[in-house]
């Protein structure tokens, strides 16, 4: 076979499987989004800092007991879902449109207000991060870090990716199984479709919100772990990945946990494939634009109705 | 103009003349390193960063977390002219604002009217062909090459050419927000890697510019960046602008030109960012990517038009005092300025959403009767403190029983039938309204009267604690059934079944599992208590009694809820005019059945909101006789009777048909 096609082929078969990994850990990055989003028409800009503050959740509480990464898992998922219903319940409740309109604020401020409230919430995450731990890069050490599946002579797959990968498949069923199959998935459905309504029924959209704010979070926490054991992290990583979550959210559709995986799929394969060809830097900035180009065409999403 | 008003305008005005001056002459009485000069250099700095922010989030409507772009650029045009050519400092300074212009524009373009549309593809290709010719060249003549390699050059065209198609300033709240912080990053990540302006290592800025002179030309940016903010938002289009926060839909169909609204505010935005930039950096020497478009830029912005007040003209001003004082005061505490400047940006969203400049114009803007309030609370205050003034104060100072709100709501259904109808619309958005002034109120007791639950006999008081179902309307059967689950305030309704009997009504409380409940109160409870938290006591409509009998049940039933301790919302549910369409009529086209209805109505609401309660109890009867008036009109007798003389007006939310017959949400006005 000629040498330049073959490695052309290996160049962009690797790309598509790494990609592929990649988009798999960025789905669950972005479920946690996806689900504020769709639920509580609520962006929330601290999504990206909540994941960091996980993650150093996870360095602390592996400091105290030395076992594998992936039990810190038991500690920090509760311990962000208990965070995210606080948070709901106490702050972000009370910044809706509604509740701009009780003041007697314009509707634009209404729509607003929550950005500003998670935005602010974002830098104090940040600041406090710095302030408890250093910015000294930190990461979840584990043996996995280095191991490589090969899949044929020039072609490998990290185990971590892999095992993520699956773990993403899992929580993205996970997630569409509670909110279709369960009491308290269907009230969450329900008064992200029409909130009036539910109140009707009987249903208290605060708690709902809350509960539902709590899941995103503790999805972020599982995230939050993934992104210590895979790369290093500092305090003010969180807007880097708030914009891949929100990239993920936008080119899958809002609220929609198949549209998180699609979305990921391609942010990841595009990322990988534009650093394979124009170099590392490029990978950001290509993942920027195409967020950018999808939001221009079809701020809705690309696969949502 | 009253001439109270053009007295404080005056004193306004003279009191701005003389800061102004002060300002002016300071530098001379200060040593020219002196650190008051900084401080006051940086306010003025921050003052026009907010001013640009506050014009695009406060008037237009456009929430940006990527101005730090804007910084970025008027940075390194001004470094890079500097470094680059042998203009002095200032000679570059214009080329701040011009960087900052010309990038605002082209993230504006796609909006122009030029290349909207399908043509946006013609400055796309123009663009391509330019960029294959300069490759070309670049090729031939390496010198050429701005860029310094071909990977950033590459990239950096593309993104221009990028961002020149992307159609930025339609996308709206958070994507639009998310947009521009994303260019922000693109820019920010070609910029670290650009040779020319130093890579990631940034570049210096060496100049002999004097405190002194930072300070005048600071002061001249924030002084010409808030007149020309004045005159537009004085002139019609600033109307317009906040015509189009407001509404963009509805700004659209009154005329104003959107796109150069947007593109217009965008520009002035960005060119002053980037002037006021230019500046920064010549003070700060040293410029680098991250220093330039870090985020943090954003929530300093944030910060300072957040704490002076949204949407103001001199919010951003006080807010960078505030900021100023803040970030200085915190100095001590290397590190944790932003972390409390965060704390506080999100205190404030909570605390005074309309930053400083919103407690100032609180104060300023008391109606008389509010001031009056005010001031009782004040007094009632100092007395709590002081432990002075006779009576103790016992309650918290939002507690004391009595009315707190009164509202005349329709009781047709059929805006919660039928939520799309246009036609209806207006009714639906009015209802919000008073649910907003009812919640507000934060009433213990909805008391309610229905001219839709008929009682024959005896007067009827609900009395079950709850009572939930399905209803489905006489009238509107075709358009579905409707759910509701109220909670009574049985207590209440038992008082009122007892205080009635002692005062020769007969009264009976119902206590039935199904008893039905009217079309009148399920969409009032609808609509006003839709989170079910406020119990509610509800009266029928007893066909034989007259309206005076009916003023002295609402009076009554308020007599019994204030024994018991309570704040009252009275709420009145009745239509207008009672003609109807028989025959079927496109629910679209809905409108007031007759001419002469029509008129009646909207004098009846027109004497509600100017207070005139004797005139209009005169006018009823006629009008209830010209008109059919719904149950002529029993359920304004309640409300007037559980008000007690104490309306001074109202304010109508919506007025229109509901199948012909007159409908209207009126919150009333109460001393």
């Amino acid at each position: 076979m000629n040498e330049d096609l073959y490695w052309m082929f290996i160049d962009v078969a690797n790309g598509l499987l790494s990609g592929s990994m990649l988009g798999g850990y960025y789905a669950v990055i972005a479920i946690g989004l996806a689900l504020n989003f769709g639920v509580m028409r609520l962006v929330n800009l601290a999504h990206g800092d909540w994941l960091i503050l996980a993650a150093y959740l996870a360095v602390a509480f592996l400091s105290m007991a030395n076992v594998s990464p992936f039990w810190t898992l038991l500690l920090v998922v509760p311990v962000m879902y208990v965070i995210g219903y606080v948070i709901q319940r106490v702050m972000l409740n009370r910044v809706s449109v509604q509740a701009a309109e009780r003041r007697g604020m314009s509707a634009s401020f209404g729509l607003m207000s929550p950005l500003l409230v998670t935005f602010g919430m974002s830098i104090v995450i940040g600041q406090g991060l710095l302030a408890v731990f250093d910015s000294n890069a930190m990461a979840i050490r584990n043996e996995l870090s280095f191991d490589a599946i090969r899949l044929g002579e020039d072609l490998t797959v990290s185990t971590l990716r892999l095992i993520f990968f699956g773990i993403a498949l899992l929580m993205l069923a996970l997630v569409q199984f509670f909110l279709h199959g369960t009491h308290m998935g269907r009230a969450i459905r329900a008064a992200s479709d029409d909130p009036e309504i539910a109140a009707l029924m009987g249903m208290n959209a605060n708690k709902v919100y809350a509960v539902a704010s709590g899941i995103s979070l503790a999805t972020a926490g599982v995230a939050g772990v993934m992104i210590g054991m895979s790369r290093s992290f500092q305090p003010f990583d969180g807007p880097t990945f708030l914009l891949i979550a929100f990239g993920v959210v936008i080119l899958g559709g809002l609220g929609s946990m198949v549209g998180a995986l699609v979305g990921g799929l391609i942010l990841g394969i595009v990322q990988v494939l534009a650093g394979t060809y124009f170099g590392p830097s490029a990978q950001l900035v290509a993942g920027y634009i195409l967020i950018l180009f999808v939001l221009a065409v079809r701020p809705q999403g690309l696969f949502s109705r | 103009m009253s001439a109270r008003d053009t007295t404080a305008g005056l004193r306004g005005g003279a009191l701005l003349i003389l800061l102004v001056a002060v300002l002016l002459v300071l530098p001379a009485m200060l040593d020219a390193r002196s650190y008051v000069l900084h401080l006051l250099f940086t306010v003025f700095l921050f003052a026009v960063f907010g001013h640009a922010w506050n014009l695009l989030a406060g008037y237009a409507g456009l929430l940006s977390f990527g101005n730090q772009v804007f910084v970025g650029i008027g940075g390194f045009a001004l470094a890079i002219v500097h470094y680059y050519t042998p203009l002095n400092v200032w000679s570059a300074l214009p080329f701040s604002g011009l960087a900052g212009f010309l990038f605002a524009w082209l993230l504006a373009i796609p909006l122009g009217e030029r290349f909207s549309g399908r043509d946006v593809w013609r400055p796309i290709v123009v663009a391509l062909v330019l960029w294959i010719l300069y490759e070309a060249l670049v090729r031939q003549v390496p010198g050429a090459d701005v860029f310094r390699s071909s990977y950033v050059r590459r990239v950096s065209i593309l993104l221009l050419i990028f961002l020149g198609a992307l159609p930025l300033l339609k996308l709206q709240g958070a994507y639009f927000a998310i947009a521009t912080w994303l260019v922000a990053e693109s820019v920010a990540t070609v910029f670290s890697e650009w040779q020319v302006v130093g890579a990631g290592g940034g570049m210096q800025i060496k100049s002999d510019v004097t405190l002194r002179q930072l300070y005048y030309s600071s002061f001249a940016l924030l002084t010409v960046a808030t007149l020309i903010i004045w005159r537009l938002l004085r002139s019609r289009y600033g109307l317009a602008l906040t015509a189009v926060r407001d509404d963009e839909e509805a700004a659209r169909t009154v005329g104003v030109d959107i796109r150069r609204m947007k593109t217009a505010v965008f520009l002035i935005s960005g060119t002053f960012t980037s002037l006021a930039a230019g500046l920064y950096f010549m003070d700060a020497v040293i410029i680098t990517p991250p220093s330039a478009f870090g985020i943090s830029w954003s929530a300093y912005i944030v910060f300072v038009v957040v704490a002076g007040g949204m949407g103001t003209l001199s919010g951003p001003i006080v807010g960078a005092v505030v900021f100023v004082a803040i970030d200085r005061l915190l100095a001590g505490y290397a590190g944790k300025g932003l972390l409390v400047l965060g704390l506080a940006s999100i205190v404030i969203m909570f605390v005074m959403p309309r930053g400083v400049m919103g407690i100032v114009q609180w104060f300023r803007h008391l109606t008389p009767e509010e001031a009056v309030r005010s001031r009782q609370r004040w007094q009632q205050l100092w007395q709590v403190l002081l432990g002075v003034g006779g009576r103790p104060v016992s309650r918290g100072l939002d507690t004391q029983p009595g009315v707190v709100s009164a509202f005349l709501v329709p009781g047709s259904p059929l805006p919660v039938l039928d939520r799309d109808n246009p036609a209806w619309k207006p009714m639906s958005e009015g209802w919000q309204a008073a649910r907003a002034a009812l919640a507000a109120s934060r009433p213990d007791v909805i008391v309610l009267y229905s001219t839709q639950w008929l009682a024959v006999l005896d007067e009827l008081w609900q009395g079950r604690p709850r009572i939930s179902g399905q209803h489905v309307d006489d009238n509107w059967h075709e358009y579905g059934a409707m759910r509701y689950d109220l909670r009574i305030d049985t207590n209440l309704a038992r008082a009122c079944v007892a205080a009635a009997g002692e005062g020769g009504v007969r009264s009976k409380l119902v206590d039935y599992e199904g008893f039905p409940i009217d079309s009148g109160t399920i969409t009032a409870m609808h609509f006003l208590n839709p989170h079910k938290d406020i119990p509610v006591l509800i009266a029928a409509n007893n066909i034989y009694h007259d309206w005076d009998a009916t003023r002295r049940l609402g009076e009554l039933a308020v007599e019994q809820a204030i024994l018991q301790g309570k704040r009252v919302a009275v709420v009145g549910v009745g239509g207008l005019s009672g003609t109807t369409f028989r025959e079927e009529i496109d629910p679209a086209t809905d409108h007031i059945a007759s001419q002469n209805d029509d008129t009646w109505n909207q004098e009846i609401l027109r004497l509600m909101e100017q207070g005139r309660f004797d005139d209009l109890v005169a006018e009823i009867p006629r009008f209830a006789k010209e008109t059919r008036a719904d149950f002529g009109m029993k359920h304004l007798a309640w409300i007037l009777g559980a008000t007690g003389g104490r309306l001074v007006g109202a304010k109508v939310h919506a007025y229109g048909p509901t199948y012909g017959a007159g409908s209207a949400v009126v919150e009333f006005r109460l001393v």
